[in-house]
């Protein structure tokens, strides 16, 4: 066993990531929540499958990707994202009796009437409500949130942002309703059909009322047809729901998609009728039927509609639902876990699990493979270099870290730098999955941001430049830990973290001051001035300065080892506030809005980092490893 | 100089402390953005030699602290004499040499930049035409004389000249001008507004407090509160503030009716809550500009209990528009956004015999005055600073994400004209695509819709002139190169180095 783990565990971990790189696929016969996930749509400016619609969407309003049946038709169930969107579009009376809003503010459950403990006999959680649960008291919620929104964001008090967190919740959730079909219709494939076959004789007979003509009861039974949808077109506007309806005219990008309801005021000017409505009120009607050959039928000739003109767009929205499904970056924090704790056993006893630090070794590759092509197929899928937002900066700051901390392993051969790879994976990815709570991570750039050769270039090494400070920060918390609290930090070991920590530095110096300095050039050439004092600014050159310190107190003999280690247990602290702080002082333009949960874990964190660096350079003789 | 303090001076350690210092003062810069505006912040900390504490500063602001161009100059002074201190050259020393080079030309021209460049901003509707730029926070006095030969006679005084109460003369214009009065920032509003907006105002409030006259006329109005949200809020608070929790308004409006104590108490809360949302909702409902400034102005009076007598407002200036304006002083402004409109009044002497006195303001288009048997044009506007060529806006395009608000591209078409060169060509300036030309570049900035000039779009250009611009990009290469020939030297070292088997050894050998 022991000789073969170190092959066994990594090439099980890779089967395992491998197994799941497939499109998710229908059982026959059912409803293909899949297939329907698989459909174009545009929100939030860009196309995507409609799969990520509704996972993104299920984030805002519930927190999680996936949403839950309730306790009213017997046990619950989960339900997929894509299954609770279906239910969402066709049959919104049911939808309605589903549990999706995540409400854990007390006062807010006290404005709108909410038990504030389980209850069991409702089967109601005490966190999670159903629409049909809020409906009685939208008007209160509504003028309650008027008067949030009129607050500054920085005034907002808890009770204002979950507030403002549930309205948010509430408009995209009746925004999502009225995207394929008006809420209250009966039979809407019908309703349509009759709507566009009274559309000739509806417009003469508008045209004729307006000249004064008297109307035949023929005239005004389509008048009033076209009129009726109309009215329910009218309603759907008001709430602006995504785009689901693409354009019919080849070439056209994604200025030419509609809304439904813009749709049918085109059809009712006289103007073909999409593919895209008839197609939608079909699989409603099989949906509701519980037909699945007909809502199969249904997808499948909308797809052949589509695909002369939509090809690509049809290929870029399985592709996205597939990396949806496969979870890369969650896997892979998975396996940093793992890796981590091959690790932290092989460090209690060198000698006796010598194979371990191999197993790690190898799993470490594994991962590091993974999370490369989640990246890469993230920058194919959104056509951008890897950082756009802060987001895909974690993410990256974490590939980055993972892949130094190898580099490390490859001269020290010691474990160490498999310990940095995993935490500094496992941390920022678990970052990275806080941040995508707030929706879509792959959004538009603003016209300022938008230019890939700035991005690929300066966002890119400043966030190397992060990575590798981060990377000298954590060698110097395992040399602090390890040295105070342990008795294992040999001299030697600690010559070597030294040393580590020093190579590192001069990499950071080298990346942030590169990566700074290519931020000013591009403030030149957009704005005209090279430096501004802006935020994000000072904080890269908070670390630019930083590196320059550790590397010339070294030179100079000014700090030694440990006085070093609390220089970099600095740089922690300073790289954390360029990365996070700063979008917190709500300043700038580099600034991403408040994040006001995030900064009590920034405290926290910059506490610790105080605590180990005090640690740091209190009397030797105070610590467990003898290093004397 | 003594041996010991030119080591001292020379110094690794002071290098470090300096370094440390540095560090400190771009974080508390960063932190003092957030009161003191981007600007403000950036005055004060950086662009100084030393940051002295003032009374309502943020409780981190310490008493005294080295500024930006001290610690600059200090750190340049520490660099360029160890440098001559300890100089060696060797192909193990050339990386330094090159990165700390870089730094100092990066020092110098951040310096050259501060003292050399200028910004300022070109705005205009589409088919307008602009040979100048105006400058973001200074303005000038100009006078404006009847074309003579076919040109326009042009005079202006700088905005420092003018604060300074100087004599204005300018030699061919009849007259001279002297500065009885200058403000840094003030508001005017035209007499005709205030009454206007005023009498509105004043009715509105009292026809509320009216209402909330007697005791008796609580209970009834409670109950039509009870219908509208807001004013049912508004109530309940009012009533809070005398002891009633009762959710059920009505019924503690009889309650404190019937109680004599309270029912004055209550009474004057609900018109001085009422009030105050009134007087906001105001400002909020009003269709120009001006008339939002006016009522803000008088709802800040009215909110104070300020009497304004509104037929017998104050004259500005004893001569022409001031006459029916109101000048209102105001503190300096702070911040980003927030800009000073600075006013002047000026009294106009013509062969020495005082013709009176005018008020000038951005806030008011040009004023004619007579003298001399001529007629001019006095005003108070953005400082400009002239171009030999000209710029048209043709076109404007503003693009968003489909579905959302979202910018997505925002574009300027332009006619560029440079009659002396005999250039006529059209360009497009976009973000991130600028135009160079004749020593200035020129960036997409803001970008708009009038809606009162029948929907024509607006843009607004930054205009920024900074001959020393290289420096940056050459310093940064040069210290690139050096970090980069530092970095492959050591590395080269290391991965050549034979590794000792004990470094191999695990964390625990």
């Amino acid at each position: 066993m022991k000789k073969f783990l170190p092959l066994l565990l990594p090439a099980l971990c890779a089967l395992w990531v491998v197994s799941a790189w497939r499109s998710p696929s229908d059982k026959p016969g059912t409803i293909p929540a899949n297939a329907f996930g698989r459909l174009p749509v545009i929100a939030n400016g860009r196309v995507q499958p409609l799969d990520s619609l509704a996972r993104n969407s299920l984030l805002q309003i519930r927190e999680k990707q996936t949403a839950s049946t309730g306790t009213s038709e017997g046990a619950a169930r989960t339900l997929t994202a894509s299954e609770w969107l279906l239910e969402l579009f066709f049959q919104q009376d049911k939808a309605d009796t589903r549990p999706v809003f995540r409400i854990l503010h007390t006062e807010v459950k006290g404005l709108l009437g909410l038990p504030l403990d389980p209850d069991p006999a409702k089967g109601m959680d005490g966190k999670h409500f159903s629409w049909n649960n809020l409906a009685p008291k939208l008007p209160d919620l509504m003028q309650e949130a008027r008067r949030a929104q009129a607050v500054k964001s920085e005034l907002h008090t808890p009770y204002d942002r979950a507030l403002l967190q549930l309205w948010n919740g509430v408009t995209l959730y009746r925004r999502l309703e009225a995207a394929a079909q008006p809420r209250d219709t009966d039979d809407w494939e019908r309703e349509l059909r009759e709507f566009t076959a009274a559309v000739p004789a509806g417009r003469a007979a508008a045209k004729a009322q307006q000249e004064g003509k008297t109307l035949d009861p023929k005239e005004t039974a389509a008048l009033e047809s076209l009129i009726h949808t109309l009215q329910h077109a009218s309603d759907m506007q008001t709430l602006t729901p995504p785009l689901l309806v693409p354009p019919i005219t080849p070439g056209l990008g994604p200025e030419g998609w509609q809304r439904t309801d813009e749709s049918l005021f085109q059809v009712a000017k006289g103007e073909p009728v999409p593919s895209a409505l008839r197609a939608y009120a079909a699989m409603g009607t099989a949906y509701r039927a519980g037909n699945g050959a007909a809502f199969s039928a249904a997808v499948e000739t909308y797809r052949q509609e589509l695909g002369p003109n939509l090809h690509k767009v049809l290929k870029k929205c399985a592709s996205e639902q597939l990396f949806s499904n496969l979870e890369p970056f969650y896997k892979a924090t998975v396996l940093y876990v793992l890796i981590g704790l091959c690790v932290m056993i092989f460090t209690l006893a060198p000698a006796r699990f010598a194979g371990l630090r191999e197993t790690a070794h190898r799993l470490t590759l594994v991962t590091l493979l993974l999370h490369t092509a989640g990246l890469i197929f993230r920058m194919v899928l959104e056509g951008r270099p890897p950082v756009t937002n802060l987001y895909s900066s974690a993410v990256f700051i974490g590939w980055g870290a993972c892949g130094l901390g190898l580099l490390l392993e490859r001269f020290w051969k010691n474990g160490i730098g498999l310990l940095a790879s995993s935490s500094a994976g496992f941390l920022t990815l678990i970052i990275a999955h806080n941040l995508a709570q707030s929706g879509d991570t792959m959004e538009m750039m603003r016209a300022v941001l938008d230019t890939n050769f700035w991005l690929a270039t300066h966002v890119v090494i400043v966030t190397l430049g992060y990575s590798a400070t981060f990377v000298a920060g954590l060698l110097a918390v395992l040399y602090v830990v390890l040295g105070f609290f342990t008795s294992t930090l040999t001299k030697e070991s600690a010559q070597s973290l030294s040393k580590m920590v020093y190579g590192i530095v001069c990499f950071a110096a080298l990346f942030s001051f590169i990566g700074t300095v290519l931020g000013g050039i591009w403030a030149d050439q957009s704005w005209g001035r090279f430096w501004g004092w802006d935020a994000k600014e000072n904080g890269a050159l908070m670390i630019v300065l930083w590196n320059a310190i550790f590397l010339h107190a070294r030179w100079g003999g000014i700090a030694r080892e440990r006085g070093l280690m609390a220089l970099a247990l600095g740089g922690n602290i300073i790289t954390a506030w360029s990365w996070f702080g700063v979008n917190m002082l709500g300043i700038g333009l580099h600034s991403y809005g408040f994040m006001s949960a995030a900064f009590s874990w920034l405290m926290l964190f910059v506490a610790t980092q105080l605590i180990l660096m005090a640690l740091a350079l209190i009397p030797i003789r105070l610590w467990r490893s003898r290093l004397a | 100089m003594n041996a010991r303090l030119w080591k001292f001076l020379t110094s690794l350690k002071v290098t470090v402390v300096l370094l440390l210092l540095s560090t400190l003062l771009v974080f508390l810069g960063t932190l003092a953005q957030v009161n003191e505006g981007l600007w403000e912040a950036q005055e004060r900390w950086f662009k100084s030699y030393f940051v002295f504490r003032h009374a309502g500063d943020a409780w981190w602001v310490p008493p005294v602290f080295p500024g930006g161009y001290t610690l600059g100059f200090s750190l340049l002074f520490n660099l360029i004499a160890a440098h001559i201190h300890r100089f060696q050259w060797s192909s193990k020393k050339v990386g330094i040499h090159l990165t700390h080079a870089g730094i100092v030309l990066l020092l110098v021209g951040q310096l050259a930049t501060d003292m050399l460049s200028r910004e300022s901003f070109v705005s205009f509707e589409e088919g307008q035409t602009r040979d100048y730029s105006e400058a973001h926070r200074t303005v000038e006095l100009v006078v404006l004389g009847e074309p003579q030969n076919g040109r326009e006679r042009v005079v202006a005084f700088s905005e420092a000249a003018v604060a300074r109460k100087q004599a204005l003369v300018a030699p061919d214009f009849p007259f001279e001008m002297r500065v009885t009065e200058w403000g840094e920032n003030g508001e005017v509003h035209s007499h005709a507004t205030l009454l206007e907006i005023g009498t509105q105002m004043q009715t509105a409030i009292a026809t509320m407090k009216s209402k909330y006259g007697t005791a008796e006329a609580l209970p009834g109005e409670a109950e039509r509160a009870k219908e509208n949200g807001a004013r049912s809020a508004i109530w309940a608070e009012a009533l809070k503030a005398v002891g009633e929790k009762d959710p059920d308004i009505v019924a503690a409006a009889k309650r404190v009716a019937a109680d004599p104590a309270r029912e004055g108490v209550l009474r004057k809360e609900l018109q001085t809550r009422f009030s105050t949302q009134m007087l906001e909702a105001f400002g909020m409902r009003q269709p120009t500009m001006e008339k939002m400034q006016a009522a803000k102005y008088l709802g800040s009076q009215l909110a104070e209990d300020k009497f304004i007598p509104l037929d017998k407002l104050p004259a500005a200036a004893a001569q022409g528009a001031g006459q029916r304006m109101l000048l209102v002083p105001k503190p300096p402004a702070h911040g980003m956004d927030d800009r000073n409109f600075p006013y002047a009044k000026i009294e106009i002497l013509e062969k020495g015999k005082s013709l009176g006195i005018w008020m000038l303001s951005p806030w008011i288009v040009p004023q004619e005055i007579q003298a001399g048997g001529q007629t001019f044009r006095i005003a108070l506007r953005s400082e400009r600073y002239g171009q030999p060529f000209s710029l048209t806006l043709l076109k404007t395009t503003h693009e968003v994400y489909p579905g959302t608000q979202i910018p997505k591209n925002f574009q300027s078409h332009i006619l560029l004209e440079n009659k002396e060169k005999g250039e006529k060509r059209e360009v497009d300036i976009s973000m991130n695509n600028p135009l160079r030309y004749g020593g200035l570049t020129f960036y997409q900035h803001q970008m708009g819709r009038t809606e009162i000039s029948g929907g024509k779009g607006n843009s607004q250009l930054q205009v920024v002139r900074n001959p020393s611009w290289i420096t940056p990009y050459l310093g940064c290469a040069i210290v690139s190169l050096g970090m980069v020939w530092q970095f492959l030297y050591h590395l080269v070292g290391f991965v050549t180095k034979p590794r000792p088997a004990k470094a191999k050894a695990p964390l625990q050998a």
